[in-house]
């Protein structure tokens, strides 16, 4: 029957020739290669239930008088986004089921891709030819983190509500651009009816849209070079050594990506995420205390936090002091780390192609740069709940502010040296193998084996 | 290839999995038909997707055995382009063209900033004070120590308008000598709006005269101004000239002086 439709098709717009070497392309294996899957599932299972959710949302400000199952709620006003959050949540529990599928399945699409770019970065995957690889997957990432943040504050609950607004604050800081974009993304100042429309448009249709046709653009790249391979040994730069693509690789991976999604959908039904009928609607004169954002932008809500009280006037306009810790310094981080594949290259005066993976051990210098970069944002997102840490410790909350800026640069410092020497010290640990000797093995006469004698 | 994969999906562990899928799916579709609670419905889904994880994976393993296969990853030689540089003028009409395009579009996404701001923030001359419910403040509202949040009469969900009103007592406020007059009665009202990111400044620590922002620790000292003091903001929080009527209620002699919101890249 699947042949029958196969020649079918094929009459009518050919191309069977394509799938069928698609079909036996050969791919390596081995479970560092799974995290881009994870990432890849996790997006299909978002879009699976954002088409549901996008349908069921009320992208509006207007406020109305709630009515609904919530009692603690009931003739209050909150705004329609709100109210229609509550009921895909309270009402129905595919609403609910789905609502946490999508939150759980964000919160994993959005570490699956800091994982699977970690392992780029540590394995030298991104050396040449993968340099356009590199940018559309870290594209992918910011991608990825802008359209979390906008879903997160699309409910226009207390705590997104807060959230959207420090963001908004951030983005008219932004020296030139600043303040015709926040009004461009608000529609108007703060608080105006647009704002929720806006990113509503933006989270359900232009930024889904753009990842999935990076992610094709990643894949057919991927394809056409040929995925990468650690040592083997047969393992060269020039082939590459695996299983093909249909069936081996097909069902491993599917069923890689169907345990995800069994996980996810465990999550979903057991872990309540963001329960925002507790936080309320979006007061703009009533804050949450603690407020603290998703994960993922916890490092950036750090960074405000420990960032210096200065601001510099510049005539009719001004880098406020929100500027340095929430535009310059995640700016000069995205700078560098799109820039790496060059900067490597620099470095290691290293410019030729590659498709035999590194392991840590081979580049000292890049590993610790990794890993201090993971600790400064490790501690920029503990920094992040400092007032529940003082809270809790009853410590002095600028005490504790002090410490975190020191902890951020001899922390990440330190954590980075740290791995330098525990790399050289492994390599000087590891033994070098003996030379091979190759010797060309005589048959006796009696049956037994002798080495010919070297030749002159 | 076609063979193995028959044999590999034809195992015993596929098939029951493959029926525990089918299984799981009805149920799925019938838990969300009759609103069955989320438990139900979340666990034929998972089940149905553990199904298809178990059968595709034994179909998997049944085809580990197989050996590895390799590939040549063909590099096909780069096309030489021939050394003849484009014309410079043609360098410079693309580059601008593109600018161009860029520079238009700007325009179009101005134009979505919506209708132009009100001026000021509600607060006109003589506008009197209430609270989020609509209820007047009146001399003996507030006791010495304690705080409101204050919006100007008939305007309770202007958000750049709201104000943190205090009662301090007379002889804690220190003022500059023209601000003397906007504190009748130890009362004093700052813009709630933090000047560092624009959250509220909700919390208030009585015994330090402090108005402290939740969000990034901003804290303002209310008997100076509300200057910073501690905390990444470095601007104060917009006084509001306070004054009381015959009646006894208070309200603003005119809208903030000072600008109120978080500092951004145009200052003032």
């Amino acid at each position: 029957m699947i042949a029958g439709f196969a020649r079918w098709l094929d009459e009518r717009v050919g191309g069977s020739g394509v799938v069928l070497r698609a079909m036996d392309k050969i791919f390596p294996d081995h479970w560092a290669f799974y995290l881009g899957e994870f990432a890849l599932y996790s997006f299909l299972m978002l879009v699976a239930t954002g088409v549901w959710l996008a349908l069921a949302f009320v992208p509006s400000q207007a406020m109305v008088i709630y009515h609904g199952p919530y009692l603690p709620l009931v003739g209050t006003p909150v705004a329609e986004a709100f109210a229609s959050v509550l009921a895909i949540s309270l009402t129905s529990p595919v609403g609910l089921f789905f609502r946490q599928l999508h939150h759980w399945a964000a919160v994993v699409f959005l570490a699956a891709i800091i994982l699977h770019l970690a392992r780029i970065f540590f394995t030298g995957a991104f050396r040449k030819p993968r340099e356009i690889n590199w940018i559309v997957g870290f594209t992918l990432l910011v991608l990825a983190a802008v359209t979390g943040f906008t879903g997160y504050s699309l409910p226009y609950d207390a705590l997104s509500g807060t959230g959207l607004r420090i963001a908004i604050s951030v983005v008219n800081a932004a020296p030139l651009i600043g303040p015709w974009l926040a009004n461009a993304v608000s529609g108007g100042p703060f608080g105006a009816p647009q704002l929720i429309p806006h990113l509503y448009v933006l989270h359900v249709y232009f930024l889904p849209v753009t990842i999935g046709l990076l992610i094709a653009i990643h894949l057919a790249i991927l394809i056409r070079q040929k995925h990468t391979q650690f040592r083997s040994a047969p393992a060269r730069d020039n082939n590459v050594v695996g299983r093909r693509l249909w069936p081996d690789y097909a069902l491993r991976s599917l069923s890689v990506g169907a345990t995800l999604a069994a996980v996810l959908a465990g999550l979903a039904t057991f872990i309540t995420i963001n329960p925002v009928w507790h936080y309320g609607s979006y007061r703009p004169w009533e804050a949450p205390a603690p407020a603290e954002p998703d994960w993922y932008a916890g490092f950036l809500d750090g960074a405000l936090r420990l960032g210096p009280a200065a601001t510099l006037h510049l005539g009719p306009f001004a880098l406020a002091s929100i500027f340095w810790p929430g535009i310059l310094m995640p700016g000069i981080v995205l700078g560098v780390l799109y820039a790496w594949p060059w900067i490597d290259a620099a470095f290691t005066r290293d410019r030729a192609a590659h498709s035999i993976l590194q392991t840590p051990l081979d580049a000292p210098w890049r590993t610790g740069f990794g890993v201090a970069m993971l600790t400064a944002a490790l501690i920029l997102t503990l920094a992040a709940s400092d007032d529940v840490q003082a809270a809790a410790f009853r410590m002095s909350l600028t005490g504790l502010t002090i410490f975190y800026r020191w902890f951020l640069l001899i922390g990440s410092l330190g954590a980075g040296f740290g791995a330098v020497a525990i790399v050289y010290v492994l390599r000087a640990r590891a033994t070098t193998p003996a030379p091979e000797r190759i010797v060309d093995l005589l048959r006796t006469e009696s049956g037994g084996f002798r080495e010919r004698e070297p030749s002159t | 290839m076609g063979d193995d994969l028959s044999r590999a999906l034809s195992n015993r562990t596929t098939r029951i999995a493959s029926i525990v899928t089918l299984l799981a799916l009805f149920g799925l579709a019938v838990a969300a038909w009759i609103d069955a609670s989320i438990v139900a419905v979340g666990s034929c889904c998972a089940l149905a997707l553990i199904g298809v994880a178990v059968a595709t994976g034994s179909a998997a393993r049944s085809l580990a055995a197989r050996d590895d296969i390799v590939e040549t990853r063909e590099l096909p030689p780069p096309i030489v382009i021939a050394p003849a540089r484009p014309r410079r003028t043609f360098l410079v009409y693309a580059w601008a063209g593109a600018a161009a395009v860029v520079f238009a579009a700007l325009g179009p996404i101005r134009a979505l900033r919506g209708a132009p701001a009100p001026r000021g923030t509600g607060w006109t001359p003589g506008a009197r004070l209430v609270r989020e419910d609509g209820t007047l403040v009146t001399i003996d509202d507030l006791e010495i120590g304690s705080i409101e949040t204050v919006f100007p009469e008939g305007k309770t969900s202007a958000a750049e308008a709201a104000t943190v009103l205090l009662r301090l007592g007379e002889g804690t406020v220190a003022s500059a000598p023209e601000r003397r007059s906007w504190t009748p009665a130890g009362y004093v009202g700052f813009s709630k709006i933090c000047t560092h990111a624009g959250c509220p400044v909700a919390l208030y620590r009585r015994a330090a005269f402090e108005l402290f922002c939740p969000c990034h620790q901003s804290t303002f000292d209310v008997t100076d101004g509300a200057k910073p003091v501690a905390g990444p903001a470095t601007r104060p929080l917009a006084q509001l000239a306070l004054a009381i009527d015959e009646n006894g209620h208070l309200y603003a002699q005119h809208d903030f002086v000072d600008p109120v919101g978080p500092e951004g890249w145009s200052a003032g």
